[in-house]
């Protein structure tokens, strides 16, 4: 920024521009020599303006030129593996298959939507996200206002809460079968203490509840942590000052905690809501290519169309899936900017 | 302040904007919105060889000497002569005569070029009156000579001769007495008996076997090795691997850098002999990408190298062995050459020479020739189109024989056979027999799964063989219907062809089957059963068969449950979705729980030919069905042998099921026309090519001349049964039944001639003819069935993954099934 003088907060004395002019280049300079006379005609003042408009879009130019240069190498990463594939995505959706590109119309899409398995897939997807994004955001919350509330042993519970992020998947599966399974350790610890028959827990109606424990265990910790950080900067004059006021605590924290919270409340959302997705690769480690009815995810449905090389309503498949996803984040934006409104910076 | 800040704002907006757009439309670039490509053009760029044949035929045939078999085979290559040697076995046959005269020898000589010069007839020179001895061809450093081994008849006395052969003249010299001290080579080791003479590279190494008498039973070899500068020097196997046993010395490859690799113990061990330094050493980890060859088909060629006719990369190929990049070479794709692959796969490379490789060896009908090939400078097909054709299952002598024709005698169309969908298991590498099962079927399914994707895409074949597992594939939009190309039903099984279609129309078109059901005595069936209910066969069991199970083969459930399943599970799974919930499945799994253990899971062994033996006095075929057995519907000839004289008596049941139907057929050569050919006519006048019943004899039988086959119908060593098939038409099955039929009475009458009844029963041989009535009780087998066996892989491994539990007691039935049911409607769903 030292490179160039901003001449729109320099000194509106001709001296002053003149003299700042005359540090520039020497082009510049001579052009600073054609305007060193005070003028207080409008008609050339209006000139003096365009030509201050001029100089300022070139350097604006350079100044993108110079960033869009260094920005190059990750756009075309971007452009090849994300924009690229997504294009062909697209196209393919329309096309009859991959090595045939004729043009069907919205065929895929159809035979896509009315296939059942897609819609049992679609069902159980939504059913997932809907009760476990809340339940990862709500209870991840309550978790950072537990440590946040002055309790011994902060750090310990913290690390215990961060583990699971750092234990590979496919320890988790292991685990998960392990305590699961119909000959597992829960099955055998109920029947040691309760007397009761085992419970095929991946291939009944509670399936789904097993991998709900599951997501919640991977991601309560990392949302936790990022509820803490957003806690610590909630400015505690303010806190305080609404105690002075009378708040009661609940007041405090949906008045003034939550407003502070929302951005990040909206982000944990919008991260467990990705991270809701990608279950697919725990169930598909537990349960395999077919698994009960209530495990099976839209995922479910694109590997399986990719194993059987039905390229078209996998790439249909996926365009339905990434338009329900920009519905959804949509939505969700839109009510983060509504509530956001009129919070303070 | 603030509208500066939101003015930024929207600039900002508007350049991210702006390069979003760029990024988009730079994406469109890249990816592009290119036309269908021209994949469909055929690529005209196929090497074409011609093949020509020369044999001894026309010599054979003006013979004078009736026999009862002929068998000929590839003595070797001495200097430019390709050595042929011919047994003949008489139909007359004289205990008490000389074996001279029981038994005709003939030399057979070609050229290099491999044309034919002429036959000796080698008994003609076999002027002992007191011996009576057998002849056999023997190479050596020289030439070739006969070898007389025999006895005295009036001393018996043991006695060995020695005929040479004089490549000047080409002309058989008079026995020689050979006794120990004439051969510096046939007695030098008195442990070891001298096998045979390699010679490679100006040396000579003569194989001595010791069969391991004096070493613990440890078998090994001597090699005697003449240098060329005529020294002589011996190692002995024995003392360099002086811990195991070597057998089987039969092949060798000259390797460029003079020295010499020896396969051993068939194929498993690998020796290097290095004639500089006169050592031999086991093989390093370098020879490896030797491990898959077929050793037993290579030859060296002087100044060309090491060559192999074998399977490579799905196809037959002639190939060189590439030392110095440690990879097989093909020269000649098999299927580019104007011959049946099957006729020279088995012959060995003898010469190179101006561009033409000679072969000799037996054609796929057993009898000797030299097949010439030569690359053809003009394309053999020009001005016909193309059709390409594929095939599941590989393909066996008589489709590449369909497509040979096909491509001769139609003026405007010729077949070429694409490999791209062959799906090889030969190295799926598992330890037990239920894994090999299922990497078996994941890897057809991937086959199966690419070739429905490019038939939807219309880029897929124009022909399909043996794809009748698929049905998925079964719809107008995939494959043509032949229904249209059957004229006269009355021709064939129509049973068989109506169990094959997809609601009226038919697909794919069966053209030879088999058959598997359960061969029983009549007492234990009923009248009018065609198979049995899970409780009549423990009935069965039990009472007929001492408790032994006739499917006491299928050695774990998961085997015995799926042999069962794939031929009725139509019952359970249909095109709007599947149903486990019946009481028929449920009695179904509870039979699997409670009767059939595991009892082996290992991986079977190599035998791919099963080797029946008649038995005395036909004591196993009574055996047997008592017993009862659960076998593939024997080819005709054998179920001539086994029942000839209790057929009425025999019952061909279906295997258990829910509902006790009758036997299932299995497809074995189909063919199917997709609709997205472009020359669907074409394809139709090959599908009725196909359908004649020239080509569907060849499709069962290997050959178009029957009798050729029916000559095997009663040899008294047994018979191969190996894999047999029956044809659709049913006019082709009963001229082949007539044919043997009237092999198997004339054999009879022929052996009445000569034994007694008892002789003949002890001997195994038929006693009594055999009435056309049995050709009634064989067809009534095949009609019999009215369902196709099918597995779908994905489904098999579903109901094999949850009624393990159940087998295993830890689940109950009603769980599993609706575990089950659940699975299986979503894999059934999905596919759509």
């Amino acid at each position: 920024m030292g490179k160039y003088t901003d001449f729109t907060q320099a000194d509106t004395t001709v001296e002053n521009k003149a003299a700042t002019v005359e540090s520039v280049s020497s082009k510049k300079q001579k052009r600073s020599n054609a305007i060193t006379a005070v003028n207080e005609d409008p008609a050339v003042r209006k000139a003096i303006k365009s030509k201050k408009l001029k100089l300022r879009r070139r350097r604006k130019f350079l100044e993108w030129g110079e960033f869009t240069l260094y920005l190059l190498p990750s756009l075309a990463g971007v452009v090849i593996f994300f924009f690229w594939p997504l294009v062909k995505l697209i196209k393919t959706s329309f096309q009859r298959s991959s090595t045939n590109t004729d043009f069907v119309g919205f065929t895929n899409y159809s035979r896509t939507i009315s296939n059942e398995a897609f819609v049992k897939a679609a069902k159980n997807t939504l059913t997932f996200a809907a009760i476990s994004v809340p339940l990862a955001v709500i209870l991840a919350l309550l978790l950072a206002l537990l440590l946040n509330s002055g309790l011994p042993g902060k750090s310990v519970f913290r690390s215990i809460l961060l583990n699971p992020m750092m234990v590979p998947v496919a320890s988790i599966v292991l685990i998960w079968q392990v305590f699961f399974s119909y000959n597992g350790v829960l099955n055998g610890w109920f029947a040691d203490w309760f007397g009761a028959d085992p419970v095929d827990w991946m291939k009944s109606s509670k399936a789904q509840v097993v991998i709900m424990l599951l997501f919640l265990w991977k991601n309560l910790g990392y949302n936790m942590v990022l509820f803490l950080a957003a806690l610590n900067n909630i400015p505690t004059e303010v806190i305080e000052s609404a105690k002075m006021d009378g708040a009661n605590a609940l007041t405090r924290f949906f008045r003034i905690k939550m407003y502070y919270l929302s951005p990040t409340v909206f982000f944990v959302a919008i991260m467990s809501l990705i991270s809701s997705f990608k279950i697919f690769r725990e169930v598909y480690l537990l349960t395999g290519d077919y698994p009960y009815d209530t495990l099976y995810m839209l995922q479910h449905f694109m590997n399986n169309a990719f194993t059987h090389l039905d390229y078209s309503k996998l790439s249909s498949g996926a365009i339905i899936m990434c338009v329900a996803m920009i519905i959804i984040v949509g939505v969700l934006f839109f009510a983060e900017s509504k509530f956001d409104a009129d919070v303070e910076e | 302040m603030l509208s500066r800040k939101r003015g930024k704002m929207r600039k900002s907006r508007i350049a991210a904007a702006c390069i979003s757009a760029v990024m988009v439309l730079s994406s469109l670039g890249l990816g592009g919105c290119s036309s269908k490509t021209d994949e469909d053009v055929s690529d005209d760029t196929t090497t074409w060889y011609s093949a020509q044949k020369k044999d001894a035929s026309e010599y054979y045939s003006d013979l004078d000497i009736s026999y009862d078999s002929k068998l000929t085979y590839l003595v070797g290559v001495c200097g430019d002569y390709i050595i042929a040697w011919t047994y003949m076995f008489h139909n007359d046959y004289d205990p008490d005569a000389p074996i001279q005269d029981t038994e005709d020898y003939f030399m057979d000589l070609y050229s290099v070029q491999g044309d034919y010069i002429k036959s000796i007839h080698v008994n003609d020179y076999i002027d002992l009156e007191d011996y009576s001895v057998s002849a056999e061809p023997k190479v050596n450093d020289e030439g070739v000579d006969i070898i007389l081994d025999g006895y005295d008849v009036n001393t018996w006395r043991s006695s060995r001769f020695k005929m040479t052969l004089d490549l000047e003249s080409l002309e058989l010299g008079k026995p020689e007495d050979l006794d120990k001290n004439s051969d510096p080579y046939e007695y030098r080791y008195v442990n070891a008996s001298h096998q045979d003479v390699w010679k490679v590279n100006g040396y000579s190494i003569h194989l001595y076997y010791n069969n391991g008498t004096n070493r613990n039973g440890r078998s090994s070899y001597i090699l005697l090795i003449i240098d060329p500068n005529g020294e002589e020097h011996v190692i002995d196997l024995a003392n360099e691997f002086s811990d195991i046993s070597i057998i089987d010395l039969t092949s060798y490859i000259a390797m460029p850098d003079g020295k010499i690799l020896i396969f051993a113990n068939f194929g498993e061990l690998k020796l290097v002999l290095d004639p500089e330094s006169m050592t031999v050493t086991e093989a390093g980890d370098e020879m490896d990408w030797l491990d898959d060859i077929f050793f037993y088909g290579i030859t060296n060629i002087e100044g060309e190298g090491a060559f192999v006719v074998d399977n490579y990369d799905s196809s037959q190929v002639l190939a060189k062995l590439n030392f110095e990049e440690r990879k097989i070479e093909t020269v000649i794709d098999l299927s580019n050459v104007l011959i049946n692959p099957f006729d020279i796969n088995s012959m060995l490379l003898v010469d190179i020479h101006d561009g033409e490789y000679v072969m000799a060896g037996t054609l796929y009908n057993q009898e000797f020739a030299t097949v010439t090939i030569k690359e053809l400078e003009e394309d053999p097909y020009e001005g016909k189109t193309e059709l390409k054709a594929v095939s599941l299952t590989g393909y066996d002598y008589g489709i590449y024989e369909s497509i040979l024709r096909f491509n001769e005698s139609n003026e405007d169309y010729y077949i070429k056979i694409d490999h791209s969908y062959d799906s090889d298991h030969n190295d799926i590498n598992v330890t037990t027999l239920d894994e090999y099962n299922d990497q078996s079927n994941v890897r057809q399914a991937e086959m199966s799964d690419q070739l429905m994707v490019d038939l939807m895409a219309g880029a897929g074949p124009d022909i399909l063989f043996n794809t009748f597992s698929l049905s998925a594939l079964n719809r107008g939009e995939y494959l043509v219907d032949l229904s249209d190309r059957i004229s006269d039903d009355s021709r064939y099984f129509t049973n068989i062809v109506d169990a094959s279609r997809t609601g009226e129309a038919l697909y794919q078109m069966p053209l030879t089957i088999n058959i598997k059901g359960i061969f029983t005595s009549d007492e234990f069936a009923d009248d009018g059963q065609d198979g049995f209910t899970f409780e009549q066969y423990v009935r069965y069991v039990d009472e007929a068969c001492n408790g032994d199970d006739p499917m006491s083969d299928y050695t774990t459930q998961k085997a015995y449950f799926s042999e069962l399943f794939n031929s009725c599970s139509d019952l359970f799974i249909n095109t709007s979705g599947c149903d486990f919930s019946s009481e028929g499945f449920r009695e179904f799994a509870s039979y699997i729980k409670d009767h059939v253990n595991n009892t082996d899971n290992s991986l079977p062994g190599d035998d791919g030919v099963e080797i029946v033996y008649q038995g005395i006095g036909g004591r196993n075929a009574a055996a047997s069905l008592t017993s009862g057995e659960y076998k593939t519907l024997d080819d005709f000839s054998v179920f001539i042998n086994s029942y000839a004289q209790n057929f009425r008596d025999v019952r061909f049941l279906g295997a258990p099921s829910p509902d006790g139907r009758g036997p299932s057929f299995r497809v074995e050569t189909s063919v199917a026309v997709s609709s997205s050919s472009s020359e669907i006519e074409g394809c139709c006048q090959f599908v009725d090519m196909l359908m004649s019943d020239e080509m569907i004899t060849v499709l069962a039988y290997d050959t178009e001349n029957l009798e050729s086959v029916a000559h095997m119908v009663s040899a008294p060593r047994g018979v191969m049964t190996g894999d047999s098939s029956i044809p659709v038409n049913s006019s082709v099955l009963d001229e082949y039944m007539q044919t043997l039929i009237r092999s198997y009475n004339s054999d009879v009458e022929y052996y009445q001639n000569i034994f007694t009844a008892d002789e003949s029963r002890m001997m195994g041989l038929p006693t009594e003819p055999v009435s056309d009535d049995i050709m009634d009780v064989y067809r009534e087998f095949v009609s019999s069935c009215d369902h196709a066996r099918f597995e779908d892989p994905y489904v098999a491994v579903i109901l094999s993954e949850e009624l393990q539990a159940y087998y295993e007691d830890q689940k109950t039935i009603d769980t599993v099934i609706d575990t089950l049911t659940n699975r299986v409607n979503t894999y059934l769903s999905e596919r759509g």
